[in-house]
């Protein structure tokens, strides 16, 4: 039978007289902890993802040597996504006495989604944005082709059977890759000269490239939809496979970042653990009593679920909120160092934090509360019983299936997850075995010390298992700390 | 709820009956046999003290009769119901119902009120008035103008008028009382004695309580000697 009015008297009494300080702070600092990590994560890796999507000029490119079919790009449209064109080729180009192998590049007037060109009115220097590519009728040069085609601003520059005004220096493009059409110096015309130009024939070597820009779930929906659809001479290039550096950059912060935000869930559940097993202890009398006073371990169990899952609600909107503050804070602490402006986070990371909670709730403070209801009356009178029957096997495996699934899901990575949860067990067993040593060390030392040092470590002696635990953790959290560190030199 | 075995009511009515009691419990040096045979009968409104040397056995009697603890053999009757053939959610619910609690060391809870360790047992039951009844025991027992204060701020004596004020806040029928003044200087203990004795005759409750205090076992109407877990004698006191 439920007893909600009973149970949230009794949380609030606990509550007034701190018996469940330590269990919300340590479920706060856990929630705010992941929620912090996770939002600034995802708004660096939003950061990282439309700074590299300014290398491909768009969010996502189909490349292919023909062009694709247009119910592709209707289907793109449809969704709602930016689109743009390019056709990249090779060709001699011809100044009024020169000729030069070149790399041209024509685009639409959409060209570029992401990333910036830049331009100017002379050679080799610094330039200024342009919002699009050339008109029809003007091409835009690299620099080094003015020497070397011995042309200035303004004058004819033969593309095929077309002359084109070469009105501007290109200075930088965003996609300006390492392929094969990229090998000759760079001129970007408009895609509606090329008819003109004569060059595309049966048979040329062109690179057709379709651009796509917009919200990350459509282009991951488009991007899904579209895959299977492409023939042999398509393939799609998102941020990561346009270039392998980025890619592999990108991969290794996501990594780093991950690595910090598992240590401080292993570390959050272990506090939560200490805790929930503190407050369990610290009720066994509470529980007899209450037994011996009519409740039954039905009625026991609906209180102290109650009770919990209230304190899960209230510890996950709080450490949310102050995981966002957080977050915030250190944006606008380590906004001098980032070079970018990080985009608004998303709900995802928020929502991470509050299952974190809840998770790190039900697998490691559940156990200790099982453990209430076994609780007999008798212990009014014998106050040597220990807790309930709950067994150490469902403890540990409600807490070692909590933070694999929750590592899990947090990295989506099953090897790292794996990984690091077996370095994080061998270390905490070395660690458990350094630390038993060391009380058991003390215990000898106790008794030729004197009196106070004797009693002093007498009292770690008898609780050896708890002293141990909290060893672990802070030792635990010390190698985060200085993990944290020297990855960030 | 499996059928329960039913005493049928009379006059003098039973309200605590031990058939064929044994408590046998397993110890590092095999099985300790702590109560053998016992067998009492205790009829409503008596007040009975279970009296015996230290180690005699007699908290175990007073554990097993008010159903805090299960015998290895036997069987309990408690206001007719029989608690050894009830599980522990049954027998919860009869506790909830018949039975009231003092006990030597006051089992206040420490981070509730006076005023709420009274109104546990009534909140338990959904009882609406709990507050009110709390309050108005508060009072008998001369703790109303502390019924604020947490156990940490009451004396000893006054904690005990507290657990006295929730022993008979749930309505019970029958008050097990494990040395209610063991704790207690003699003064004290001997004004915690009259208020039990005075609580019990307003209440026509059943009194069960074991103690070491022979002007406690003096009040009873009856005293039950205990001695290595059997019944010595079981005498009317005059």
């Amino acid at each position: 039978m439920i007893q909600i009015g009973l149970a949230l008297k009794l949380l609030w009494r606990d509550w007034r007289s701190g018996e469940l300080t330590l269990l919300l702070v340590s479920l706060i600092i856990a929630i705010s902890t992941v929620t912090t990590i996770t939002l600034f994560v995802d708004r660096l890796q939003q950061a990282l993802l439309l700074e590299s999507a300014s290398f491909l000029a768009a969010d996502v490119v189909i490349s292919s040597s023909d062009p694709i079919r247009p119910e592709l790009l209707e289907h793109a449209a449809k969704l709602g996504l930016e689109q743009a064109e390019t056709l990249s080729f090779l060709s001699m180009v011809f100044s009024s006495d020169r000729a030069q192998f070149s790399s041209v590049k024509a685009v639409d007037d959409n060209y570029p989604l992401r990333g910036k060109l830049i331009v100017s009115d002379e050679p080799f220097v610094g330039g200024g944005i342009a919002d699009k590519g050339p008109e029809p009728g003007r091409v835009w040069l690299e620099s080094r082709l003015f020497p070397s085609l011995d042309l200035k601003q303004g004058e004819l520059l033969d593309v095929g059977v077309s002359s084109l005004t070469a009105s501007r220096v290109l200075i930088k493009e965003p996609d300006r890759g390492g392929g094969f059409d990229a090998t000759g110096p760079r001129v970007l015309m408009n895609l509606e000269d090329v008819a003109g130009t004569g060059v595309v024939q049966p048979g040329s070597r062109l690179t057709y490239r379709y651009l796509f820009a917009g919200a990350p779930e459509l282009i991951e929906d488009f991007s899904a939809w579209v895959k299977p659809k492409l023939d042999e001479n398509s393939r799609l290039i998102g941020v990561k496979q346009g270039t392998q550096g980025i890619g592999n950059a990108l991969d290794r912060a996501e990594r780093f970042l991950l690595l910090g935000g598992l240590l401080g869930v292993i570390l959050a559940g272990v506090a939560i653990a200490l805790s929930a097993q503190r407050y369990s202890l610290r009720h066994y009398d509470h529980v007899a009593i209450l037994k011996t006073l009519g409740a039954s371990p039905v009625a026991v169990d609906s209180l102290f679920s109650i009770i919990f899952l209230v304190l899960g609600t209230v510890a996950t909107l709080i450490g949310a909120l102050l995981g966002y503050v957080f977050q915030e804070a250190a944006v606008t602490i380590l906004k001098p160092y980032i070079p970018v402006t990080l985009p608004q986070p998303t709900f995802a990371p928020i929502l991470l934090g509050m299952v974190t909670g809840f998770v790190c709730l039900l697998s490691f403070a559940l156990p200790p509360l099982v453990k209430l209801r076994g609780i007999e009356p008798i212990r009014v009178i014998r106050r040597d019983l220990e807790g309930g029957a709950t067994s150490n096997l469902l403890s540990y495996s409600a807490a070692i299936i909590g933070t694999l699934g929750l590592m899990w899901w947090y990295s989506k990575n099953i090897e790292l997850t794996l990984m690091i949860f077996a370095g994080a067990t061998c270390a905490l067993a070395v660690l458990a075995l350094i630390s038993m040593t060391l009380l058991q060390s003390g215990r000898v030392l106790g008794i030729q010390a004197g009196s106070a040092w004797r009693l002093a470590l007498g009292g770690m002696q008898r609780r050896a298992k708890e002293n141990t635990l909290q060893i672990m953790v802070l030792k635990r959290q010390k190698m985060r700390d200085s993990h944290a560190y020297r990855s960030s030199w | 709820m499996s059928e329960v075995p039913v005493i049928e009511n009379s006059a003098n009515e039973v309200m605590v009956k031990a058939v064929d009691l044994c408590k046998v419990v397993s110890t590092s040096e095999g099985q300790l046999t702590i109560l053998k045979g016992i067998n009492l009968e205790i009829k409503k409104s008596e007040s009975v003290a279970i009296v015996g040397a230290s180690g005699s056995g007699k908290t175990t009697v007073l554990s097993l009769l008010a159903g805090l603890d299960n015998p290895t053999q036997g069987e309990i009757f408690l206001g007719g119901d029989e608690i050894t053939a009830m599980d522990e959610e049954q027998r919860a619910h009869t506790r909830g119902d018949k039975v009231g609690f003092v006990f030597q060391t006051f089992q206040l809870l420490s981070s509730l009120t006076a005023l709420e360790n009274v109104m546990l047992p009534a909140e338990l039951k959904k009882d609406s008035e709990a507050e009110q009844k709390a309050l108005r025991l508060l009072q008998r027992v001369g703790l109303d103008h502390r019924s604020h204060h947490y156990p940490r701020q009451l004396s000893g004596g006054e904690q005990q008028r507290v657990a006295i004020a929730r022993a008979f806040a749930s309505s019970a029928s029958i008050l097990f009382a494990d040395e209610p003044t063991g704790n207690l200087d003699s003064k004290t203990g001997a004004k915690i004695i009259d208020l039990i004795f005075e609580l019990n005759a307003e209440f026509g409750t059943t009194l069960v309580l074991v103690t070491h205090d022979s002007r406690l076992a003096d009040r009873c109407d009856r005293a039950i000697h205990i001695a290595s877990g059997v019944i010595v004698t079981g005498e009317e006191i005059e």
